[in-house]
């Protein structure tokens, strides 16, 4: 069943929470520090759901890709296999003697054992792709910015790994710590403004009802 | 296929063409066709120009577009043309029917005037076919070719509309002399049997019959007179020999197949002319003016010139002899008739009914055409008054010079003003131009000679004719008998021009036979010599070379004013219609394509002047075309296969228009952007390449796969890991210097008080386990150390297992180490998962108690002091005395730094972030005030932190020092010397393909 919700009282509601909250980190009334806080907490609440939610979604999306035979079907089945699975087991633990909540015995052994080695394996194959393709990084085209990028990664990579003992490091060491230090933050610094003000015009757009992703 | 070779150009034709596809000339000699009634009935008819057969319905050869059936002048309707020879047109050669009178391919007569005015006399004389009987053959020595005419005036039924007989079925009065009152060129319209001339040479024997009208024109009134019999001349010849003596009028014939432009008039000398009822009403004689046609249907120009019927109408229809002139006949009296039509032979003798002196043209008055005194109330066109248009004048004062001079004037001179062309009688009623033609008129009491009547005296014969070749003989384009009138008949007029009867026997074909138009040929136009200047009867309107001008005293004034000074030297050929000439600019229809054959012999028009053109001519006066630029097309194309193989003028079967071609016109340059030119440049060279021959790869001696350098490079960053962590430790000596971020979060770590919680959040995923962890673990296990308690949250939905692990992790190894024991729920405890990202952390913020209830295992109450009490005096973040987030990512370090900052004032921050994330986290670090006290960096920062705080055993990070050592140093390595080589091998490349 799908509602339809008329597109001025999901605007009215959105603007109007948005305005109440954001009204409430200026004036420091009672009424509104009690609405804000009463808002964030069903907000926690809506979060919590909407991951539910978005299991349940990840669920029927797959579910639906393996009956169709859609390519790729089989890791759709390994999905939903181990979503059961896992959330079987969850639930069957403190009936089975597993222990309860996530902590359970199964729960853990399938953190450990899959999830966090699984995890571990591919963050160690990063490595290796990351550094063959560094290998072949000026083989396809040598431009300027890839040549800047190859040297100040060496760069960093000479002045923060281990020497050997005898090794001068040549300052790049000093170098290293320069060029993390300075241009880095320095981009990253812009990098975080802009997405500071990428998130107050959101925030503006959203409370203006310019942008509403809530509705049609 | 067999080749004929053209004689004219020599080059080969097929056999089956008639004509020489270069030259047109002819291949084979023309045959005589069959007959067309000898062609197959009903399905073929053969040409008879290049004998080729056609179908019976078309009337145009498709070979040689010549008409397939006899063409028959003025008429629409070719009749059945007796069998009998065909007649080879002289000028031409190519044969032509029986019947005909003149040649269909180049309209030169085939026979002379004189033998059609004997074949006329001698249908003439036979006895009249009763009306209606259909046609006689050719009988009563009519010739075979006038069978249609006979047919015409015998039987009303069978003529066509616009030929109505009017007297169909009359009888022919008797004509009175001819020589007394009908001039001889009209009389065998009349029925007249004037004296029958001898044949003229030439002339064909046995010919087919010719028109009445044309028999007349040849002015030999033998033949006018012998001509068919009145019955058997259409209607509009019939008036020219209507002898105006006649008294009864015929019944009013109906006039339904005659045009009223060619009814006879319906008048008693219509009547008159009931042999020649069917004399058109422009050519017959008024009979009554009563029966003058209505006013409207009169036209102007003859109404004012005279033609507007000046009495009602009688019940008469028009058009018939009895009833007025139609449009074109004959005015019933002066006031009627035009002048141009009076003064051919109608001339109203009715002063009441004559038009005004001051409305008859000049030149007519001067002519005759108008009536210069009143005469008797006579009608026009009756005996008593003045001839009408056509018919015969009753004197020779009545016939128009012209005509008189043509076919015999009638002996009786008469007072009444003289017609059209009719001699004037004083030298100053001619007009102008036609005085100055020919000067005053020798004889003007002689009566007009009829039209193709042969003049008796010189002077009957009007000026113009006269002047054209003095004897009715040299009357341009009148057939003219041998022995022709004498000088002293030819018209004063023309023989003031000095035209004098041609010396050239009647009949010859004339040496510019092509040049005359259809009704001057029909007048047997090129029977006078060719003069070498153009001259014409229209002296007034023409040059006319002075040597040609007649005499002075005998030149009208009107003709000698316009003579030029100095006349235009004529070549050999005559010249077309000189500029001067009223009509000179005006294209002749009748003209043919060469010079028109001029009407006035040379000698005629020696002594005219040359007129002077008028203004308003001159302005008309064609100028001198520019050669056209474009070359005429010219079509050589042969085709070269097929079964046209070889012959020219056939249709492409594609046509040159279809074939693409590069336009002439040069293609305008293009404004093309740098950027258009530089796409179209890439895609030249894009084509370019692709055109060009593939080269095969070259093969090189350390060609290696892909894969095969792929699994090369994992192979030896492998060994560099594995090997120093098994066979050199200590190969990378443990750093000794700290980070200055580093040192602080151990200086904060270790200055910590030990009553308040420590906060910790996991924020990454196990995958980040291998970089964060040794960095988290140095910290925490420092915090352990120190005997802090430590609450563990995590933002991230598998960072609270993370965090479950690492504090069981490092409480084993606490305990193991030094001895103390950690207890979960008592030393530290994990709270779990928040959800709702900065939401979450902002509602931990503003109350961390109403977000969490029990632990992350759910066994344990949080926040009760039995369970937990070092989380009981927890009630916000500034109850936590430090902050450590540990995050891969900088985003969740923001969102922290984000949500909690107003709400943990009191509690500083410290970052463990992966290497990755440090650029980003930095800012936050060295921020003024700063939001991060401290900051632990990856492995190198763990194992500094580790350094720092001297944790046993160095630590993960110092045990994984070697390893990590050799991995980044070989990546260095083969960072490094993978793209040197790649640049190496790139130039090289790039090398050889400059060369």
């Amino acid at each position: 069943m799908k509602i339809r919700f008329g597109n001025a009282l999901l605007t009215a509601i959105a603007a109007g929470v948005g305005f109440v909250t954001l009204l409430g980190y200026f004036v420091n009334a009672p009424i509104l520090r009690v609405m804000r806080q009463q808002l964030v907490a069903w907000a926690s609440l809506l979060a919590a759901v909407a991951v539910i939610i978005g299991a349940l979604n990840l669920l029927q999306v797959h579910l639906k890709k393996m009956t169709r035979g859609a390519p790729g079907w089989f890791y759709s089945l390994f999905l939903i296999l181990s979503l059961v699975g896992t959330l079987g087991v969850g639930i069957a633990a403190p009936f089975v003697g597993w222990g309860s909540g996530p902590t359970n015995t199964a729960n853990a052994w399938v953190f450990h054992n899959i999830q966090s080695a699984l995890g571990a394996a591919i963050a160690g194959l990063l490595f290796f792709f990351l550094v063959f393709a560094g290998y072949r990084l000026l083989r396809r085209r040598a431009s300027l910015t890839l040549v800047v990028f190859v040297v100040a990664a060496i760069i960093s990579l000479i002045g923060a790994a281990p020497l050997p003992a005898g090794v001068p490091d040549f300052g790049l060491r000093d170098l290293r710590l320069w060029l993390a230090q300075v241009p880095a933050v320095a981009g990253g610094r812009g990098l975080l403004l802009g997405v500071a003000l990428g998130v107050i015009a959101t925030g503006l757009r959203i409370l203006l009802a310019v942008d509403r992703p809530y509705g049609e | 296929m067999a080749v004929i070779r053209c004689q004219a150009c020599g080059k080969p034709n097929p056999d089956f063409l008639d004509v020489c596809q270069y030259c047109d000339a002819r291949l084979k000699p023309l045959e005589a066709g069959p007959a067309p009634e000898a062609a197959p009935a009903g399905d073929v008819i053969r040409c008879q120009a290049c004998g080729k057969p056609n179908p019976a319905f078309t009337e145009v050869c498709q070979f040689c577009d010549s008409p397939l059936k006899p063409q028959l002048f003025g008429f629409g309707e070719t009749t059945s043309a007796e069998a009998g020879d065909q007649i080879r047109c002289q000028s031409c050669g190519r044969l032509n029917p029986p019947f005909a009178e003149a040649c269909q391919y180049c309209e030169a007569r085939l026979r002379p005037l004189q033998e059609i005015a004997g074949d006329e006399t001698a249908g003439a004389t036979a006895a009249p076919e009763p009306p209606g009987s259909p046609g006689g053959g050719p009988e009563s020595g009519a010739q075979p070719g006038m069978e249609w005419m006979r047919r015409l005036s015998t039987e009303p039924s069978a003529e066509p509309d616009w030929m109505w007989t009017g007297a169909a079925g009359e009888e022919p009065e008797p004509a009175a002399a001819p020589s007394e009152e009908t001039p001889d060129w009209m009389r065998p319209f009349g029925g007249e049997q004037p004296a029958q001339p001898a044949e003229p040479p030439g002339s064909p024997e046995g010919g087919p019959a010719m028109p009445d009208w044309m028999s007349s024109l040849g002015g030999e009134p033998t033949r006018m007179e012998t001509a068919a019999p009145a019955e058997e001349v259409p209607d509009w010849l019939r008036s020219f020999g209507e002898p105006p003596s006649q008294p009864t009028p015929s019944a009013p014939a109906p006039s339904r197949d005659i045009p009223e432009w060619l009814r006879p008039p319906e008048s008693s000398e219509a009547e008159a002319a009931a042999p020649l009822g069917e004399t058109p009403d422009w050519l017959s004689t008024p009979a009554q003016p009563e029966a003058a046609p209505p006013a409207e249907e009169v036209l102007d120009w003859m109404r004012s010139s005279g033609g507007a019927p000046a009495q009602p109408a009688e019940a008469a229809p028009p058009g018939s002899p009895e009833g007025g002139p139609a449009f074109g006949a004959e005015p019933t009296s002066a006031a009627e008739m035009p002048d141009w039509l009076s003064a051919l032979g109608g001339a109203p003798a009715q002063p009441e009914a004559a038009l005004p002196a001051e409305e008859v043209p000049d030149w007519m008055r001067s002519s005759g055409g108008a009536p210069a005194e009143p005469v008797e109330t006579a009608p026009p066109g009756s005996p008593e008054g003045g001839p009408a248009f056509g018919a015969e004048p009753t004197s020779a004062a009545e016939m128009p010079d012209w005509l008189s001079a043509l076919g015999g004037a009638p002996a009786q001179p008469a007072e009444a003003a003289p017609a059209f062309g009719a001699e004037p009688t004083p030298a100053a009623e001619m007009p102008d131009w036609l005085s100055a033609l020919g000067g005053a008129p020798a004889q003007p009491a002689e009566a007009a000679p009829a039209f193709g009547a042969e003049p008796t005296p010189a002077a009957e014969m009007p000026d113009w004719l006269s002047a054209l070749g003095g004897a009715p003989a040299d009357v341009g384009g009148f057939e003219t008998r041998p022995e022709a009138a004498p000088a002293d008949e030819t018209p004063d007029w023309l023989r003031s021009m000095g035209i004098s009867a041609p010396t050239e026997p009647v009949g010859a074909p004339p040496e510019a036979a092509e040049a005359a138009p259809d009704w001057l040929s029909g007048l047997g136009a090129p029977r006078f010599a060719a003069p070498a200047e153009p001259t014409s009867p229209f002296g007034a309107f023409t040059e006319i070379p002075a040597e040609a001008a007649p005499a002075a005293g005998e030149m009208p004034d009107w003709l000698s004013s316009l003579q030029p000074a100095t006349p235009p030297e004529v070549p050999g050929a005559p010249e077309p219609a000189p500029a001067s000439s009223l009509f000179g600019a005006m294209p002749s229809p009748f003209a043919a394509e060469e010079t028109p054959t001029p009407l006035v012999p040379p000698a005629a028009t020696a002594g005219l002047a040359l007129g002077e053109m008028p203004t308003w001519l001159q302005s008309m006066r064609p100028v001198d075309v520019q050669p056209s630029r474009v070359p005429p097309e010219v079509d050589n194309y042969e085709e070269k296969v097929g079964i046209l193989a070889g012959m020219r003028g056939v249709l492409q079967a594609e046509p040159a228009i279809a074939k693409p071609h590069k336009s002439e016109v040069p293609v305008q340059k293009l404004e093309v952007s740098e950027a258009e030119a530089a796409q179209a440049t890439l895609l030249a060279g894009v084509l370019k390449a692709e055109a060009e021959e593939a080269r095969p790869v070259s093969k090189r001696r350390l060609q290696i796969a892909l894969p095969v350098e792929r699994w090369l490079v994992f192979a030896a960053l492998a060994l560099a890991v594995i090997f120093p962590w098994f066979f050199a430790a200590g190969f990378f000596p443990a750093p000794t210097t700290i980070a200055r971020e580093t040192n602080a979060a151990f200086e904060l770590v270790e200055g910590l008080p030990t009553d308040k919680p420590v906060l910790v959040a996991f924020d990454y995923d196990p995958a980040q386990r291998g970089e964060l962890d040794p960095a988290a673990q140095a910290v925490i296990f420092h915090l352990m150390r120190r005997g802090v308690s430590l609450a563990g949250v995590s933002t991230h939905p598998a960072g609270a297992g993370v965090g479950q692990d690492i504090f069981n992790e490092l409480a084993l190894g606490l305990k193991n180490a030094y001895g103390v024991s950690y207890t979960y729920g008592v030393n530290y405890i994990n709270l779990g998962y928040i959800p709702g990202g900065p939401v979450g952390l902002l509602q931990f913020a503003t109350n961390p108690r109403s977000l969490f209830n029990t632990d992350f295992s759910g066994a344990m109450r949080v926040w009760d002091a039995q369970s937990a009490p070092e989380m009981s005096p927890v009630y916000g973040l500034s109850d936590f005395s430090l902050i450590v987030l540990v995050s891969s990512t900088p985003d969740a370090i923001r969102a922290w730094i984000e949500q909690t900052q107003s709400f943990a004032a009191a509690a500083p921050v410290v970052a463990v972030v992966s290497a990755g994330a440090d650029p980003l986290v930095r800012p936050y670090y060295e921020a003024n005030p700063p939001q991060i006290k401290g900051m632990v960096t990856g492995i190198v920062g763990a194992a500094q932190y580790e350094q720092r705080a001297g944790l046993p055993g160095g630590g993960p990070a110092s045990n994984r020092w070697d390893a990590i050592g050799g991995g980044v140093l070989a990546a260095v390595i083969l960072i490094i010397a993978g793209n040197l080589l790649g640049a190496l091998a790139r130039m090289t490349v790039l090398r050889a393909r400059k060369r």
